[in-house]
């Protein structure tokens, strides 16, 4: 039997499994939805508290992140699908994970023990995982979306960014019933600001670490070291946030350190990323003849204004995008 | 093209997919399963001391009790079971002083499916206390609620079982209940 030519040859098959990951996603918000609707029934006003609150964190998260990709914002639709993944499946999937997990340790360990451990022992493994695993399934059905470890940086940000905004939700609700069931919505605003004080080195920066070493892993496989550096990144990714929720030196300047450590190695990992991501960027417009200071917002504007007109600023500035869009694709695939 | 060939040709990342769905499904129901072929439950000897915050603490009076490592958190609640009745210990540290700490439990109870009827006064270890009756989810038993006025704290105890638990389970229920120590306020 013969066919026409028809589609790309990648267009069916990614199609299928596009819709294979709508499932299991549906299957993880399902599972969210089981989870919390008593909680919703049974305390409504606490509940709306700490989605209106934590919306607000989720638009001001989504703006900051959208400016981590380096030259050419990170692609909408891949973040908007990373970051929907954080919030409902796999949250829907890590508290299910999580408390067969933490009955595991309870058994093992004993009560005291287990009563202080189980939760760091358990939401490393489950959540790191469970957090990526959007990432990855992203990348399959849409393989070009992970170029690199830069981009797995950023789409694990919006991931991990996801799942600690919907875990606030859930500790917030959870706040109003750890009081005796007695919390108000001045109970869930008040644990809420506690939470977003501690914001920063959260599962976001732990998330962009492992997307980071999930970017070797699927992006760099031929190169030497890139399966190392990859899983390594993942381990430090959990390592770290084993380190966060443990019970060790909560308070003093240990408990500064602890509750910052995630945030200030992510930032080194990013930073470095985009070191190296600047300098390809920077080779290649050298490379095609175009002066490598486009790369500054200012020297951009510079050139957009010494244009005779509104025609030709307009013109030049559709050259810049067309020029950094190719640019950061080079840059990205060889960073 | 051949269809053949072309399915060939094109990588489809099925494997790929396969592998993160055994992976997410093994995290999510495989721990869960892992842990209910563990043994939970440990035989707890009379005389033991189960605190609850700093403010109380239980003593197990009689043999045949065993405690859920898994149901229970040191200091904040301890799951007790004797046959088919099993005694639940929460202490918690209310939202305010002025906290109704009755309701609260009564709303944790609809949590989990279960209504608790009017409040009646009581006394636990000589302070004033309010319980009612437990029903749903197959099981009956009663709720008692000790919240000390000008204190943001309560210790709430709930004894759930089947309505045909056995009678003398019941009343090991009852003498536990009895053994929670209340220190005074300052």
């Amino acid at each position: 039997m013969t066919t026409h030519p028809g589609p790309a040859p990648t267009a069916r098959p990614r199609g299928a499994v596009l819709l294979a990951v709508a499932v299991i996603a549906a299957v993880g918000t399902a599972l969210l939805a089981r989870t919390f609707a008593r909680s919703v029934i049974v305390f409504p006003s606490q509940t709306l508290t700490a989605i209106a609150v934590c919306a607000v964190f989720a638009a001001i998260g989504w703006w900051l992140l959208r400016r981590l990709n380096p030259l050419v914002p990170a692609d909408r639709r891949s973040a908007a699908a990373c970051l929907a993944w954080g919030l409902l499946p796999a949250t829907g999937f890590a508290v299910l994970a999580n408390g067969g997990l933490t009955s595991i340790w309870s058994r093992v360990l004993g009560l005291e023990t287990g009563s202080a451990w189980r939760d760091a022992l358990s939401a490393p493994v489950n959540e790191e995982l469970l957090k990526i695993a959007g990432v990855l399934l992203l990348a399959l059905a849409l393989a070009p979306r992970v170029r690199g470890p830069l981009d797995g940086f950023v789409l694990g940000a919006f991931a991990g960014f996801g799942f600690q905004v919907t875990e606030n939700v859930i500790y917030g609700i959870q706040s109003a019933e750890a009081t005796g069931g007695t919390g108000t919505t001045t109970t869930v605003v008040t644990f809420l600001y506690e939470r977003f004080l501690t914001a920063l080195s959260s599962h976001w920066a732990m998330s962009a670490l492992a997307g980071t070493g999930l970017g070797y892993l699927i992006a760099r496989r031929a190169q030497r070291w890139a399966v190392v550096r990859g899983v390594a990144l993942i381990a430090l990714a959990m390592a770290l946030h084993l380190f966060f929720d443990s019970p060790l030196i909560a308070t003093g300047p240990g408990g500064t350190l602890r509750a910052l450590l995630a945030f200030v190695v992510a930032m080194a990992v990013y930073l470095s990323l985009r070191h190296r991501f600047r300098r390809a960027a920077a080779d290649h417009l050298r490379a095609h003849g175009h002066d490598p200071g486009l790369l500054r917002r200012r020297t951009r504007r510079k050139a957009r204004r010494a244009q005779p007109d509104r025609a030709a600023r307009r013109r030049t500035g559709e050259q810049q995008r067309h020029l950094l869009t190719e640019t950061a694709e080079y840059a990205h695939r060889t960073t | 093209m051949n269809v053949s060939r072309l399915r060939r040709h094109v990588r489809l990342p099925w494997p790929g997919v396969a592998a993160v769905v055994v992976g997410i499904a093994f995290l999510t129901w495989g721990w869960s399963w892992i842990a209910s072929a563990l043994p939970d439950g440990e035989p707890v000897r009379p005389g033991t001391h189960f605190p609850l915050g700093d403010e109380a603490r239980v003593t197990v009076p009689h043999r045949g009790w065993e405690m859920s490592e898994s149901d229970s958190t040191a200091d904040i609640s301890y799951r007790l079971t004797r046959g088919e009745v099993d005694v639940i210990f929460s202490y918690a540290v209310l939202a305010a002083e002025d906290s109704d700490a009755w309701a609260g439990a009564a709303a944790l109870l609809r949590l989990a499916d279960r209504t608790l009827g009017p409040a009646q006064p009581a006394t636990v270890d000589g302070l004033p206390a309010r319980v009612g009756r437990v029903s749903g989810g197959g099981d009956v038993g009663t709720l008692t609620v000790v919240a000390p006025k000008g204190d943001q704290w309560s210790v709430t105890t709930a004894v759930l079982g089947p309505p045909d638990a056995a009678a003398g389970d019941r009343a090991a229920a009852r003498a536990l209940v009895g053994s929670l120590d209340v220190k005074e306020a300052p």
